[in-house]
């Protein structure tokens, strides 16, 4: 099962999801990367229903680029939220609802980092750490327990992979590989030393 | 499992003496899972008017954003500040347009009116059906326990003790100061200045003496009903 979790600190977000691309009981990827870059400094994190993750997801990037083309500035990570709850929203009483869990993180120059958790339904909570999936019923005790609103970089690092082993020691299902990213004023960076094998895509 | 028990919360609002008072709890869960404890479920709709949605959280969202939309366009067109009154029927309206596919939000609406500042609370289903009461309104998972809590506390003209409407419930004629007004003596602010005799009780004429005054109702603790 897909798992994603994200860390905010005070001048940065810290993102991190599984690496595996599974279709019933075999692993098709073991390299896949759930992290879609909106702009610059956001990213939307999504999983849920195989097809319904990169067609919704692509969507709203391709969106977040036409207002960035048409007004010269690109979409705050609040409003790029909020867009894309209201797209979500708006489809879930469709013919063609979306289901994807979403957490989408961004720098905002202006208001500073952002983490959105938004459900299938397209319930939006900004949150100062959340997950997704079985792994986060393992993960958020510990988020709860360690997570403090200063917490440094390093700290997070080590946050995230305390999280990273507790899946490890207690999750049935064997997810090896994982990929991390941060997000500050400077833009996203690759997270290069969390545990496990590190995707090379 | 019921799809508004799916996010889970509850609002309750409260009339009282000028004032009304609205609560709603912060838990944004999915089922037994908590994701945040911040989550806001009462909305500002106009400067004295709230809206407090219980339910699913996407529908409370929405709700709460498209009637936001609709309450923009009256003010701009009405160029005034809309009646609770008016803001039941506006949600109501909202909600049934959805009769056969429901927004699963039951909202409650707390405000006073812009003019007269008379309070004014009511309670909608999740298809639009209002209802006002004189007394308490509440909506969410643990409605039965907030029944059964507001049944037996609530009493008609409370008044608010934050230090917005009374400064102190006075006993045995302290005075008082009017520091603030909305119109109505029973929604001004008082703030108690001190111990003082007033002059007369507003319902009998007696002179004050060693009965015992329990509340203000006039400026500067001269006029005084006293309850024992």
């Amino acid at each position: 099962m897909e798992y994603l979790i994200g860390i905010q600190g005070p001048d940065y977000v810290l993102v991190a999801a599984d690496t595996v691309a599974a279709t019933s009981i075999i692993q098709m990827k073991h390299d896949h990367d759930k992290m879609f870059k909106m702009s610059e400094k956001i990213l939307l994190l999504c999983v849920g229903e195989p097809g319904d993750t990169v067609q919704f997801a692509e969507y709203i990037q391709k969106n977040v680029q036409l207002y960035k083309m048409r007004n010269g500035y690109e979409l705050s990570p609040t409003a790029a939220a909020n867009f894309t709850r209201r797209n979500l929203a708006d489809y879930l009483r469709s013919r063609t609802p979306y289901h994807v869990n979403l957490l989408l993180a961004g720098y905002d120059d202006h208001e500073g980092p952002a983490l959105y958790y938004m459900d299938y339904l397209a319930a939006l909570a900004k949150t100062p750490f959340a997950a997704h999936g079985y792994g986060a019923f393992l993960t958020l005790s510990i988020l709860d327990r360690y997570y403090k609103p200063g917490i440094t970089r390093e700290e997070a690092v080590d946050l995230l992979k305390q999280c990273l082993e507790e899946l490890k020691k207690r999750f049935i299902l064997n997810l090896t590989s994982f990929n991390a990213r941060f997000i500050d004023k400077e833009g996203i960076h690759e997270v290069d030393n969390i545990p496990l094998a590190k995707v090379e895509s | 499992m019921s799809i508004l028990a799916y996010n889970g919360g509850a609002v309750l609002a409260m009339r009282g003496r000028g004032c009304v008072a609205i609560a709603a709890d912060r838990r944004f869960g999915i089922q037994a899972q908590t994701v945040s404890t911040d989550c806001q479920r009462i909305f500002p709709m106009g400067q004295r008017l709230l809206l407090g949605l219980a339910g699913l959280a996407t529908d409370v969202q929405s709700v709460a954003q498209r009637l936001k939309f609709r309450l923009n366009l009256y003010e701009l067109k009405e160029g005034r500040q809309i009646k609770p009154q008016t803001f039941m029927s506006m949600v109501s309206n909202l909600l049934y347009e959805r009769r056969f596919g429901p927004y699963y939000a039951e909202p409650v609406i707390a405000g006073l009116d812009p003019v007269s500042l008379e309070p004014f609370i009511c309670s909608l289903d999740l298809i639009g059906c209002p209802m006002v009461t004189q007394d308490f309104v509440l909506s969410g998972t643990c409605s039965e326990q907030m029944y059964g809590m507001c049944e037996s506390l609530w009493e008609p003209d409370m008044v608010s003790d934050t230090g917005d409407s009374w400064g102190q419930l006075g006993t045995r004629g302290d005075s008082w100061e009017h520091v603030g007004t909305c119109g109505d003596m029973w929604g001004d602010s008082w703030d108690c200045l001190g111990a003082a005799a007033p002059s007369r009780c507003m319902a009998c004429a007696s002179p004050s003496g060693s009965q015992t005054w329990s509340v203000a109702l006039g400026t500067a603790g001269d006029t005084w009903r006293h309850v024992g």
